[in-house]
């Protein structure tokens, strides 16, 4: 007998229990539980920044701030953080550097090799910092956000994140996973706290650049280290547990669960 | 401005409905392919009586490759007395046309076409082969490309079935372990055909014919005029050709074919944006007749319009980024920034052939691809690039249209080496 199609038609049984119990047991519960407690979460977090922030900021100039989000769910809390404009001097060095990269980033790119693509992101990057700076240097009065406003961005930027992340995560394990159920739980919890701690010390070391070196880097900030960044680590995650099953689907008990036609 | 900034937000909006829409796309497909019931291709049917098949393989300055897939059609399984073999010499400066004569001596099946003047381009390669060419079916091939042995019985199979326009069969790079850029394109092409052509095809939608490793019939081209010299995708305009008079495409998963993928992010960004403006040009062209058509299921109609819009969404994610800066610096991202995330989510999933994260993921699985898979986050970098390139090519696209410039064929530079042949062979 010959197999004709090893790869070409090849599919798996759906898990229908194990997809119930994730999808049910698990991902509608924290989709549920971080609806109804991210107001408490972001409390958490802002009283954490804040105490976090102490050691270089005067305590007295650090509040906690609540603001509406979304409707039936409640608010957000934030910290309030003293705002510190850019000087002309800094404004000046930051156009010479960022012009010296953009250069640096569309020189190789023409015929690079190896690194076009990072090129293009840090040139996309670097843009976006060049308008910061034009605007700062030429409308300074107007730049409608104080370091208060940005941290408000943030948080309702890290809750749709979070909210993002848990039901794609949750999506993906639960209905595209396969192999066991702790399997596709690790992954799932795995993403899910890394991208809290990560969406935490992001938050703090933004808020410590606004408060403590400017306002000119709100931008750059918002655009380059947001939701493509976290992404990444979202796709590391899956690639490793992807790897793990392709590795299990492969061997044993389990190869014999492909189906053929 | 209050004007100004609402249409930016509405665009905003729009934007990224649109993003998740290709999203839910994708999230069906890879659903679809892991789990779903697989629609086989015609693989059970043994035709005593093939039909005779016409092989083109257009060629510019192909002497580093041109003898792998000679070599490789000389060696198929296809009766020889039913099938020929015509390489399409297109004004090339090298020795390619000294080597196919030398060809056309040992073996009579090859029979060369030397284009010495006149338009260049595939596509005009192409109509002067079919005037030649003594097949109703015609197959086309790369000539970088090197084809099993079992192919081409495998692609003529589908021409029994009187439906049928086209027939396309999955491209397996051979180059894969050349560098970082191969072995990315290798995971991209795994999640284009493992995953979304079979889906497509599984799902009745519209599997896209891709120029190369597939054939159609050559009356149905002939009949309607043959192909626009003018058009880049000659591929993508024959699928919606043939969907839009009620033919239809159909993809062969098992029929493989093996191809060198670019191995310079330099040689890669002038395909990618040459694909978008020949793509986006068949767009201008195609989405009122696909919306209107009458042979088109309404299944059909939304995957299609789906599919020839796809390379405008680089573009049009692209002005929404833009469009978010400004509102930054507007001060009006408040009412967005909880939503920002949910842009990316659909755009990083939705650039057109490069599938998303979950849908390459389920190819890699299915194909039984393992530690590569490993370097699936490192596409998120490439989703700039992509991005860049392919605004580009729709840009080039609008400039064709408005300014009804003559449009220059450039084919893709050629890598292949002794190394490659090795890997290709084992």
């Amino acid at each position: 007998m010959q197999i004709y199609f090893s790869r070409s038609y090849r599919h798996l049984k759906p898990d229908s229990k194990e997809r119930l119990f994730l999808l049910l047991g698990c991902v509608l519960p924290c989709v549920v539980f971080f609806l109804f407690f991210y107001t408490k979460i972001s409390y958490l977090l802002a009283v954490w920044v804040k105490e976090a922030l102490t050691v270089t900021i005067p305590e007295s100039s650090l509040r906690i701030a609540y603001a509406e989000f979304l409707p039936f769910f409640g608010g957000v809390y934030y910290v309030q953080i003293p705002s510190t404009m850019p000087s002309f001097q800094e404004i000046t060095l930051n156009l010479a550097v960022t012009l010296i990269l953009l250069f640096i980033c569309f020189l190789p790119s023409r015929n690079s090799k190896g690194g076009t693509p990072l090129f293009i992101y840090f040139a996309i990057i670097l843009l976006t910092h060049l308008i910061a700076i034009i605007f700062f240097m030429f409308a300074q009065d107007f730049y409608p956000y104080s370091a208060t406003h940005y941290s408000e961005l943030y948080i309702k930027q890290q809750v749709g994140i979070w909210l993002s992340f848990l039901v794609l995560s949750g999506l993906i394990m639960g209905i595209l996973g396969y192999g066991g159920i702790t399997g596709r739980l690790i992954a799932f919890w795995g993403t899910m706290t890394y991208s809290f701690v990560f969406g935490c010390v992001r938050y703090l070391a933004s808020m410590f650049i606004i408060s403590k070196v400017s306002s000119l880097y709100m931008a750059i900030l918002f655009f380059s280290l947001g939701p493509l960044f976290d992404f990444l680590y979202l796709v590391c995650f899956y690639s490793i547990y992807i790897n793990a099953q392709i590795n299990r689907f492969d061997q044993g008990e389990r190869r014999l669960k492909w189906l053929w036609l | 401005m209050a004007l100004v900034i609402t249409v930016f937000k509405v665009y905003f909006v729009l934007i990224v409905i649109l993003m998740l829409v290709y999203a839910v796309r994708h999230f069906i497909f890879s659903y679809n392919r892991i789990f779903g019931q697989q629609r086989m291709y015609y693989n059970d049917i043994y035709d005593s009586e093939l039909p005779f098949v016409s092989v083109l393989i257009p060629m510019h300055n192909e002497e580093k490759v041109l003898q792998n897939v000679l070599d490789s059609l000389l060696v198929c399984n296809y009766e020889k007395d039913r099938f020929e073999i015509i390489p399409i010499n297109d004004n090339s400066s090298d020795a390619t046309a000294k080597m196919l004569d030398e060809y056309k001596v040992r073996y009579p099946i090859i029979r060369p076409l030397h284009r010495n003047s006149g338009e260049r381009g595939k596509p005009a390669s192409l109509n002067d082969a079919m005037q030649l060419a003594k097949g109703e079916i015609i197959v086309v091939f790369d000539a970088d490309y090197r084809p099993g042995k079992d192919l081409l019985r495998q692609l003529a199979l589908a021409f029994a079935d009187p439906e049928v326009g086209a027939v396309m069969g999955r491209v397996v790079p051979y180059n894969i372990t050349k560098n970082w850029l191969t072995r990315l394109l290798n995971l991209e092409r795994s999640g284009g055909y493992q995953a979304d052509q079979q889906a497509r095809y599984n799902l009745k939608t519209v599997p896209q014919y891709g120029g190369t490793v597939g054939g159609f019939r050559k009356n149905i081209i002939l009949e309607t005029g043959g192909f626009n010299p003018r058009v880049l995708a000659e591929d993508t305009e024959l699928t919606y050709r043939l969907y839009t008079k009620g033919w239809k495409v159909v993809y062969a998963n098992a029929a493989e074919c093996y191809e060198e993928v670019p191995e310079t992010w330099d040689a890669r960004a002038k395909q990618v944006r040459r694909w978008s403006r020949g793509h986006n040009s068949v767009m201008f062209r195609y989405f009122l007749p696909v919306i209107f058509s009458k042979h088109m299921t309404p299944r059909e109609k939304l995957d299609g319009t789906l599919l020839l819009i796809v390379y405008a969404v680089p573009f049009l994610f692209a002005l929404a980024l833009i469009d978010s800066i400004i509102l930054f610096f507007l001060g009006e991202m408040n009412v967005f920034v909880g939503w920002w995330a949910l842009l990316f989510l659909g755009a990083y999933n939705s650039y057109g052939n490069f599938a998303p994260f979950y849908e390459i993921a389920t190819a890699l699985m299915v194909d039984g691809v393992k530690k590569d898979v490993l370097l699936l986050p490192l596409i998120t970098f490439n989703f700039y690039f992509y991005l860049w390139n392919i605004s580009l090519g729709l840009l080039d696209a609008v400039g064709d249209l408005v300014t009804r410039r003559v449009v220059e064929w450039a084919k893709t530079e050629r890598f292949d080496d002794s190394k490659n042949a090795e890997v290709a062979q084992q």
